[in-house]
């Protein structure tokens, strides 16, 4: 590897910290063959979320006697109860099902994080008191919670319904962390680096931080499982804006409403459904593969 | 074959299959031991010497392979049987009633939740030994007084209520109850401090020769080695650079790597002004360097140690060299 | 002869207290009243086996722990008492390399980082970061310094670590190290070249250094021409002198038997070392709380030489006849056999 020994700063500088970002975040997952295969399929979600409902005509008109078709060249994954196009529902469900499931995970991680790094890291009364917040936050039942929250707050938009979501979201994981931090707080480098007096929050974010990401994605893959059931129930009762396309809405609607899970015939409704959820979440889990990979250079097996 | 060697190992060849490849941890490994002698394998960590003792007794870990060579053992009977070909029901026969090994860091070898004695129980149990309670009680309790614990006290204790040099003895005995043939050791001072160590080489001493039992351990401390061995075989990079008896290995060493050795050990006696560090970093056993395995660090290497990995030379009677300045 | 005491241990004990249900509770002294000086520019070796308190002195000196009673005193101010602003000042002068060093280096950051990090943090006015760098690397060995930039600690060998650790602890430029048995976990034929460069870095820029090590012969070998050694012993300095005193001709019959017990490479020597051990040595298991319990000498359960006095009373660290710095704390001391290896090479 060529070094500049050139003083001063120069226009090197700057792509020589691209490719740094590049080597240490983004080429450990194109590398493992699993998160490889994580991202493009959640890529695809995402093209699918934002492009799809452009490609892919829905009709909403129920026509009774299209109902429960088999998948054929027409109809891709055949029709449900109403006639209406499965595979139309699920391209124009895409985006919802993501922003419901990414947003509120995000709220919550992030939040999760810093309660919990600080809880771990912070010594005294100060770490106690977090730590009882945290507490209190995880012995409240999240899911009756977020139902009075939406009771409360009627009609909001989907960011703020996502927050709220989050807040019964945290807690769990939060602690998790602090146990970990406060594990990794006695190890030996960090009282190297405590020796040598690096800041706080450099010890917090450059030395303990990389340890806990691959944990930190695990609780990020758990929360976004979640988020699909939770953000299916409340629609569902009313309390987010109902989009008959979410996924968990369209199952809600196959398994109860419908009866098709009895029905041979129809199996095909629930089951692609059911098919596209699970997806996701192998995406999500493939990718946290590589993940770990960036944050545990150990497991690289290319350097 | 020889019929004084109880045990010959011949061109034995051991890797490890990982993520990135091979690491070659044994390579081509030629040592014959004499019946009631004491060998010593010496290397370091990394060396390949524990993969050694593991290929012999077939005991490599799932991702180990042993890619070649034989090792023959001689049986009371006088008939020789190749440990790496026979079955594996006759290999457990085998094993601790003629070959007993006593594994590395003795913290976990002993079951926390169980008395000494129950150990000694459950061996015998295993095996397929009918003896009555108190011929085990009465063996065990004379082999750890051997060893200069009181056997009857260590028998009723649990596990932690043993210090790690007691435990280290407690297993030896274990090792011993069906009077094997030979006893193999791995790394057997490693953990414990410089008295208890003391204490322990003494130990081994003696049961060596009360019992008259071949010894065969496999430490990266030379000078323990050169206190008990009769034998010493070099490891270094997975394959063995020296052999010979202690005395001509030590006192004479040929090999640039056994030399250098000698030369950069921390003493408590000798002149301190001749200690001379090594320069260089341990070899990949990955990716190991072309030719001799320690020609990077080697003072006196030559254009042919980097293309070609020298074979073992004879430069005396029983002193092997593998090395390209003893080319006859 | 350097005199400048740079830092100095007054009166420091450790103790735990190990609190029993219906039975009287009885201290356990990790360290035991020490009074130690470290003078500046020395190179100090500490030896002593495992639950002697080595570690345990190390970390306190280091201002890593605190004492449960006593000074650690640092060019003349008691960091005990100092406010943690006070202290943060003084920080820097005085560092300490841990003995483990897969967990002393953090696995997640490159090997420029690793220094890097300490640099921006110490240095103002760094022209080029990758120079230092790299020029730190050349100081402990690791060469050629810009091919480890972006490889891991992983890519370093245990040897290739501990100089990491060095070259990493002598960035905030401290005027004292304390290593902390940073041989004990790396292969033989790497320790010399470890310990001959830090001999080069006391000898080159006149830092102090504390080895603390179990092994006589690293400490033979570190404090030789100039240095001292001492000796504990549960929690207490039983011997401390130069090395051709304390190992040339050793007062307390512990150190004694520390040296007869060191494996040394003639099998011949070694089994003459071996018959001497019990006359310095009375082989025997004894709990540890047993131990604690005397109010005399630690050694007295395995000591030969051992009387009444030795039971109750506890030894002092006095001088050795006309040297006044070589020290023993044995009620015997002068009264041993002559030491039988004076005449070894």
């Amino acid at each position: 590897m060529e070094v500049s020994m050139e003083k001063g700063r120069n226009k090197g500088d700057g792509r020589k910290k691209l490719k740094k970002v590049y080597t240490t975040y983004v080429r450990p997952v194109l590398m493992n063959r699993k998160s490889l295969l994580g991202l493009i399929i959640l890529t695809g979600f995402f093209i699918m979320g934002i492009f799809g409902p452009l490609i892919v005509p829905l009709n909403m008109e129920s026509d009774i006697s299209k109902r429960f078709l088999p998948p054929s060249k027409e109809h891709i994954l055949g029709t449900d109860y109403f006639g209406i196009d499965i595979f139309a529902q699920i391209v124009h469900g895409t985006w919802s099902v993501l922003v419901l499931a990414f947003l509120p995970s995000i709220f919550a991680i992030l939040m999760a994080v810093s309660i919990g790094i600080t809880a771990g890291y912070l010594k005294g009364i100060f770490g106690r008191v977090v730590n009882g917040i945290i507490d209190v936050f995880m012995t409240v039942p999240s899911f009756p919670a977020m139902l009075l929250m939406a009771a409360i707050f009627k009609n909001v938009s989907i960011v703020f319904a996502a927050f709220l979501m989050s807040i019964w979201m945290w807690a769990g994981p939060a602690k998790m962390i602090r146990a970990r931090v406060y594990s990794i707080r006695s190890m030996e480098f960090v009282e190297a680096a405590e020796l040598l007096e690096m800041p706080k929050p450099h010890i917090i974010f450059k030395e303990i931080t990389p340890h806990l990401m691959p944990y930190i994605f695990m609780q990020f893959v758990n929360m976004i499982k979640y988020s699909v059931g939770a953000s299916q129930g409340l629609m569902f009762l009313g309390l987010l804006k109902f989009n008959p396309c979410h996924w968990g809405a369209m199952l809600n609607i196959a398994v109860t409403q419908t009866g098709s899970i009895y029905l041979p015939f129809a199996i095909h409704y629930p089951l692609s459904i059911i098919f596209f959820i699970v997806l996701m979440l192998i995406g999500c889990t493939l990718l946290s593969y590589g993940v770990e990979e960036i944050f545990n250079p150990k497991l690289r097996t290319y350097e | 074959m020889n019929d004084s060697k109880i045990l010959r190992i011949e061109n034995l060849s051991a890797i490890y299959l990982v993520r990135e490849g091979s690491i070659k941890a044994a390579v081509d490994i030629n040592l014959d031991m004499e019946e009631g002698s004491i060998t010593a394998i010496v290397g370091e960590s990394a060396s390949g010497k524990s993969t050694i003792l593991e290929a012999m007794t077939r005991s490599l870990p799932p991702n180990g392979r042993i890619i070649g060579g034989n090792v023959y053992y001689r049986r009371n009977n006088g008939d020789y049987v190749n440990l790496m070909e026979i079955k594996e029901e006759e290999l457990r026969k085998l094993r601790w009633s003629e070959i007993a090994l006593v594994p590395q860091a003795v913290q976990n070898a002993l079951n926390p939740t169980i008395r000494v004695f129950d150990h000694f129980v459950d061996t015998v149990e295993d095996h397929g030994y009918n003896w009555k309670i108190k011929e085990i009680w009465d063996k065990a309790s004379n082999l750890l007084d051997m060893m200069g614990l009181d056997g009857d006290r260590v028998l009723r204790s649990f596990p932690h209520e043993l210090s790690g040099g007691m435990r280290q003895r407690t297993l030896i005995a274990l090792s011993l109850l069906f009077d094997p043939r030979i006893l193999i050791l791995d790394e057997p001072t490693s953990a414990l401090d410089v008295l208890t160590q003391a204490r322990l080489i003494r130990v081994l001493d003696e049961i060596h020769s009360k019992l008259k039992i071949t010894m065969i351990f496999v430490t990266h401390d030379l000078p323990v080695a050169a206190e008990l061995a009769d034998y010493m075989g070099v490891i270094y990079g997975g394959n063995l650079m020296e052999r010979g008896r202690t005395e001509d290995v030590i006192g004479d060493p040929k090999h640039p790597y056994t030399k250098a050795l000698v030369s950069s050990l921390m003493l408590v006696v000798g002149s301190v002004e001749k200690i001379k560090p090594i320069p260089g970093e341990p070899p990949s056993l990955l990716n190991p360097p072309k030719g001799c395995v320690f020609h990077p660090r080697c003072p006196f290497k030559m254009d042919r140690c980097s293309k070609e990995s020298p074979p073992l030379f004879k430069v005396d009677e029983d002193h092997y060299v593998r090395c390209w300045l003893y080319e006859e | 002869m350097k005199n400048e005491i740079v830092m100095s241990l007054k009166n420091v004990s450790k103790v735990f207290v190990k609190r029993r249900f219906f039975k009287k509770s009885f201290p356990f002294y990790a360290l035991e009243n020490i009074d130690l000086n470290v003078l500046k520019g020395e190179r100090l070796s500490i030896i002593g086996e495992s639950g002697s308190g080595k570690t345990t002195l190390a970390r306190i000196a280091a201002g890593l722990d605190v004492p449960t009673e006593g000074a650690v005193i640092w060019f003349g101010e008691d960091i005990t008492k100092l406010k943690s602003r006070e202290f943060r000042k003084l920080r820097p002068k005085v560092q300490y390399i841990h003995q483990n060093p897969y967990a002393s280096i953090n696995p997640s950051r490159t090997i420029f980082d690793v220094l890097a990090d300490p640099l921006k943090r110490h240095e103002d006015n760094i022209e080029s970061l990758e120079e230092r760098v790299a020029e730190l690397l050349k100081s402990v060995g690791i060469v050629p310094p810009e091919f480890f930039f972006n490889k891991y600690p992983r890519h370093l060998s245990g040897g290739g670590l501990q100089r990491l650790a060095i070259a990493r602890a002598l960035i905030p430029k401290p005027e004292i190290i304390l290593a902390d048995e940073i041989v004990s976990m790396i292969d033989m034929s790497f320790r010399a070249a470890i310990v001959k460069l830090l001999i080069e870095l006391n000898e080159r820029t006149g830092i102090t250094i504390v080895m603390i090590s179990h092994d006589i012969g690293v400490a033979r070998y570190f404090s030789h021409n100039g240095g001292r050694i001492a000796v504990m012993l549960r929690g207490r300095i039983v011997e401390i002198g130069s090395p051709e005193s304390v190992i040339g001709n050793p007062m307390h019959p512990y150190t004694r038997s520390l040296i007869l017990a060191s494996p040394v490479a003639d099998k011949k020597l070694a089994i003459m070392k071996r018959e001497l051990l019990p006359k310095y040595n009375i082989q025997k298991e004894v709990w540890e709380s047993e131990i604690m319990r005397i109010s005399g000498c630690r050694y007295a359960f395995f000591c030969p030489f051992v009387d009444d006095k030795c039971w109750t009373e506890k030894p002092k660290l006095l001088k050795v006849g006309e040297d006044s710095e070589h020290r023993v704390a044995c009620h015997k001391a002068g009264k041993l056999p002559t030491w039988e290896l004076e005449s070894v090479e």
